[in-house]
């Protein structure tokens, strides 16, 4: 789709906790094999969107390292483009670290496209969408933006997100905080992902500074949505989930994983999920193997008991180890007589001394990178 | 610019042992070890060498192999200055030729060689399993100034008629080489692994091409003409995994050696380097059900797994539905096995249907190839 052009925005990505410490969102492992950015690409990619560039706050080179070679996700690396933008000039002054400095500073971006559309999406919703649909329904509204949300029954899953309250004719009335006053009533969830026409984007960002330098994109466009035009709401019907904990990484992880429930609705034969390739082997599976209701990613070596668990790649789990409703990162190692249950491991945790270790469902234990326990 | 090394794989190859496997691609193309084809391993072993020219000599169904090989993205020959060939047989102003053996493909891919200006071509078998580089035969062949160094291994005197064999002097020099012989005088079996001087080889291969008696292969024509003329041939005792998986048992054997029970220190182990590059489908992580049970086995991802798994290499795309059994198995690509299905001693070729209840050689006495459109084997 050569009309558009998409941002994607990690500059107001959550913080899961101590899981985002030393990692955007964007490159937090997910499922596996994934990390969270590989949903909103490959949303865009299947969609035919293949002009991206990706504003980043920080941690560029956990960002760089898992997005390896751009053919990992273009279709043809000529006509396509993708790129990492930063704000070099942030750096000494951090509450300017914006996307709308961000994209001010290198709003080459935008003068050398001939787009006549800009989709900003962040990475902490995930689902899975056509964007095309999007694009269209925006451009047969005929506004100069358009909102994307979702609608749920489940509020308090989504406290600290925007409610839209959308009026008959489809434009935004109004912007509100999800908060406890939300318990039980349907909302609509803002996805903070936007269709903007070119033209007017450039021109809100030349009228930033005015409105105000600390603002984000999302704040910026809610403004504007509430002083000077009309917004349009482009309603998502299908699932969508908003990590902002640690303890909805681990909830939704699972949730998800149920091949038969979660995972049809973010995966898909249709849709490709592109990820960057790591030349692992197959799963190794030991005589002594007793694997149930997980999923496990390739290089990984198992020769004990797994229940109800995500194994990312190069996991070793020995024989008389036990890990049960546990999330490990690539290289977690669990030796003989180790038993783990409501683990989230993040990489290269070895487990071989304390026999028990454990959290709860509500609470998961968290270990950090590369500790022994 | 000229080259030391280019690498040329004679992968043009039916494998008609493999039976229905290589109806429709070649033996080099055929799954292996539920992630890899068997072309992988020479490729890879080729990069690891740091060696950044190959040609791949495609003849028999070259549709899916030609495709797989595309500029060699997936081995890494696509960075600067390297090249990565399918070179299948072409029109050419003389007319069109299919490839008559194998020193014939190399002979008639002498524009690309000299394209190339190599100081050594490297010859390879692309149907073979093994890990390897070929660093060390090549700075052998430098350093003895051979015409050509021929990879070989000891083989059990028992099997050496099977083979190619090569009879050496005490500094490994060889004094003849004689091809399947009846009654064998020694037991060092060629690997179908060729270091040749480029300048050697090519004034071979050109008196060859004039030879109308010629069968135009390398061990039957070349090197036999080449010891003729006292030309010097050094043998490069290999010693390591090495397997010719040309037929349905062999293929099956080799898959099995990659199993936790069955695998020694000498057989393949994918962590270790040199690293065996393949085609990193776009799959979801493996799954295991609620009900499933796997033991000592080697799954790709993709694959869903509800039944039960045992001694068997399952490759990406796989379901085994809940309630069907498969063991001591090679499950290819795409296969689908039905609910209560038993698959013992068996390949499934990719893309298969084992519908619900199926039994598959219940017998257990030999290994079975099912493929997509029910071939009788």
């Amino acid at each position: 789709m050569n009309n558009v052009l998409a941002l994607v925005d990690l500059h107001n990505s959550k913080k899961i906790d101590v899981l985002t410490e030393q990692r955007e969102l964007a490159s937090t492992t997910f499922l596996a094999r994934y990390a969270f950015i590989d949903y909103a690409l490959s949303n865009l990619i299947n969609s035919g969107i293949d002009d991206i560039s990706i504003l980043a706050r920080s941690n560029f080179r956990s960002i760089s390292k898992h997005l390896g070679p751009v053919s990992t996700y273009l279709k043809n690396t000529k006509t396509g483009f993708l790129n990492v933008l930063m704000n070099e000039k942030a750096i000494p002054s951090p509450q300017f670290n914006t996307d709308v400095h961000n994209l001010q500073e290198n709003d080459y971006i935008l003068y050398d496209s001939n787009c006549k559309y800009v989709l900003i999406t962040p990475v902490h919703f995930v689902y899975k969408i056509d964007f095309q649909k999007v694009i269209d329904e925006h451009a047969a509204s005929g506004k100069v933006i358009s909102v994307l949300y979702g609608t749920t029954n489940e509020p308090s899953e989504y406290a600290g997100c925007h409610k839209i309250v959308v009026d008959a004719i489809g434009n935004a009335q109004k912007f509100d905080v999800i908060s406890e006053d939300d318990k039980n009533k349907e909302v609509n969830v803002s996805l903070e992902t936007y269709v903007v026409n070119m033209e007017f984007l450039k021109d809100i960002l030349r009228r930033a500074k005015d409105i105000s330098e600390l603002f984000s994109l999302d704040e910026l466009f809610r403004y504007i949505a509430h002083y000077e035009n009309d917004m349009n709401c482009i309603k998502h019907d299908g699932y969508f989930r908003c990590f902002d904990s640690l303890a909805k990484y681990y909830k939704y992880s699972f949730e998800i994983m149920d091949y038969k429930n979660g995972a049809d609705k973010i995966f898909s034969t249709d849709n490709l999920l592109l990820t960057t390739t790591h030349n692992s082997r197959p799963v190794l599976y030991g005589k002594n193997a007793d694997v149930r209701q997980s999923i496990v990613a390739n290089g990984s070596t198992i020769n004990g008991k797994v229940r109800h668990s995500i194994l990312s790649r190069d996991v070793v789990i020995e024989e008389g180890a036990s890990v049960e409703d546990c999330i490990l990162f690539t290289h977690t190692v669990v030796k003989k007589g180790v038993h783990l249950r409501n683990v989230v491991a993040d990489k290269r945790c070895v487990f071989e001394t304390k026999e028990n270790v454990s959290g709860t469902k509500d609470e998961p234990l968290y270990v950090k990178r590369g500790a022994i326990i | 610019m000229p080259r030391k090394v280019v690498a040329m794989i004679l992968a043009g190859g039916k494998g008609t042992r493999l039976k229905a496997l290589t109806k429709k691609i070649a033996k080099p193309a055929v799954y292996f070890g539920g992630k890899y084809r068997i072309i992988d391993f020479c490729l890879s072993n080729v990069a690891n060498s740091q060696i950044d020219c190959v040609g791949v000599l495609t003849q028999y169904e070259s549709v899916v192999l030609n495709n797989y090989i595309s500029n060699g993205q997936i081995w890494g020959f696509d960075g600067v200055n390297s090249t990565c060939a399918a070179l299948p047989p072409r029109q050419t102003e003389e007319g069109a030729s299919w490839y008559k053996g194998t020193a014939d493909a190399i002979a008639q891919n002498i524009d690309f060689l000299d394209d190339e200006e190599p100081e050594y071509v490297l010859i390879l078998s692309g149907d073979h399993i093994y890990k390897t580089t070929y660093t060390d035969m090549i700075n052998l062949h430098i350093k003895t100034k051979a015409s050509c160094t021929i990879s070989v291994m000891e083989v059990d005197w028992k099997e050496a008629s099977r083979f190619g064999i090569l009879e050496v002097d005490t500094k490994d020099n060889i004094t003849k080489f004689v091809e399947k012989p009846k009654e064998p005088k020694s037991n060092l079996a060629s690997m179908g692994v060729y270091v040749f001087t480029y300048k050697d080889l090519r004034k071979a291969l050109v008196e060859d091409m004039k030879n109308p008696n010629s069968s135009h292969d390398f061990g039957k024509d070349i090197i036999p003409t080449m010891l003729k003329e006292n030309k010097k041939l050094v043998a490069y005792r290999f010693s390591g995994y090495w397997r010719d998986v040309g037929t349905l048992e062999s293929l099956h054997t080799a898959n099995m050696e990659l199993l936790p029970s069955r695998r020694t220190e000498e057989t393949i182990h994918f962590d270790e380097y040199p690293i065996i590059y393949s085609e990193d489908t776009h799959s979801l992580p493996q799954y295991i059900g609620k009900e499933a049970a796997v033991k000592d086995s080697l799954i790709n991802q993709g694959a869903q797994i509800y039944g039960s798994v045992e001694e068997s290499v399952i490759s990406n795309e796989v379901v085994v539905m809940p309630g069907a059994v498969v063991k001591n198995s090679v499950i290819m690509p795409g296969v689908k096995i039905g609910r209560d299905a038993v698959v013992t001693n068996a390949i499934i070729g990719p893309n298969t249907v084992i519908n619900d209840k199926e039994v598959v050689n219940k017998t257990e006495s030999e290994i079975v190839l099912i493929d997509k459109e029910r071939s009788l084997q």
